[in-house]
């Protein structure tokens, strides 16, 4: 399946990428477009855009949403919700020591390739590391 | 300079919290309210990003939101505009400055420096006085945790 979103991905487009990639559709291919451009004609899912299904919902992150959406019960992908939240949707009340520095990396990723797919590749791995050693510290 | 401008109105309800949600993220944001329901932000993506957002939830929540990219017109007004963020974090940044020097532990300076990471979030326009508070935060940590030189 195809799915869509602006393209200069940051925190929580690259971690709903992820997401998407390893938990919900493996074969996911990304098509990035210009920010503002109209999707409904697109053939795809568009993710992370406002007005889509699968966007910010109550003052929420998309991962939050897509999370929720797939109904994905994993402690750990609640944990890396929470990061993502505090990073990208103003929400810290109560903010998660990894929130900060992730936002940082994440934002400056897409500056260092200027290429999303390639963006998205690097994103993926420090994705899985921070997917990995959650899951460590859980155990 | 560029402005990001949101007009809104919040939803009509009879609770608060859908509201109260909305008031704490453009506190969190350190807007500008130029009047009711209007509220301006330096431009940059970030801010942008922020505001493109609260627009939408806004919205979700029942209420309106047009969110625009300005410029001022006024000679005097940018200035005014400039000063009144650059004093809102100064002025936080010297309240942590005075309780630094206050600190009776390193607990108190923890807190400060929590504090102090807070507003960065919101000093949009990158007062100077940041590196003073973190040379005096450093400096007085050195001191408190008895390691007499900085390492």
């Amino acid at each position: 399946m195809k799915w869509i979103t602006w393209e200069r991905v940051g925190v929580d487009r690259i971690s709903s990428a992820w997401l998407i990639k390893r938990f919900v559709d493996q074969d996911a291919g990304f098509q990035f477009v210009k920010k503002g451009t109209d999707v409904k004609n697109l053939e795809g899912i568009p993710f992370d855009i406002p007005g889509a299904v699968l966007s910010h919902k109550r003052g929420h992150c998309t991962f939050c949403t897509i999370l929720r959406e797939y109904s994905l019960k994993d402690v750990v992908l609640d944990l890396i919700c929470r990061i993502i939240d505090a990073a990208d949707a103003l929400n810290d009340l109560l903010p998660p020591p990894e929130a900060a520095g992730l936002d940082a990396i994440l934002r400056g990723l897409g500056k260092v390739f200027e290429d999303d797919h390639k963006t998205l590749e690097m994103g993926f791995i420090i994705m899985d590391a921070l997917y990995k050693q959650l899951r460590e510290d859980c155990a | 300079m560029k402005w990001v401008m949101l007009i809104y109105k919040l939803p009509r309800s009879k609770t608060t919290a859908k509201k109260v949600a909305i008031w704490r993220k453009l506190k969190k944001l350190g807007v500008c309210p130029l009047q009711d329901s209007v509220c301006i932000l330096p431009h940059s993506e970030r801010t942008l990003e922020h505001f493109e957002w609260l627009a939408e939830e806004i919205k979700e929540k029942g209420g309106n939101a047009t969110l625009w990219e300005t410029k001022s017109l006024i000679v005097g007004q940018e200035e005014q505009l400039r000063e009144y963020f650059l004093e809102q974090v100064n002025g936080q940044y010297r309240e942590i400055i005075a309780a630094a020097h206050d600190a009776a532990d390193t607990r108190q300076l923890q807190e400060l420096w929590l504090r102090f990471n807070r507003v960065r979030t919101q000093d949009h326009l990158r007062s100077p006085l940041w590196i003073e508070v973190k040379g005096v935060l450093e400096q007085k940590m050195t001191e408190l945790s008895g390691r007499g030189e900085a390492d």
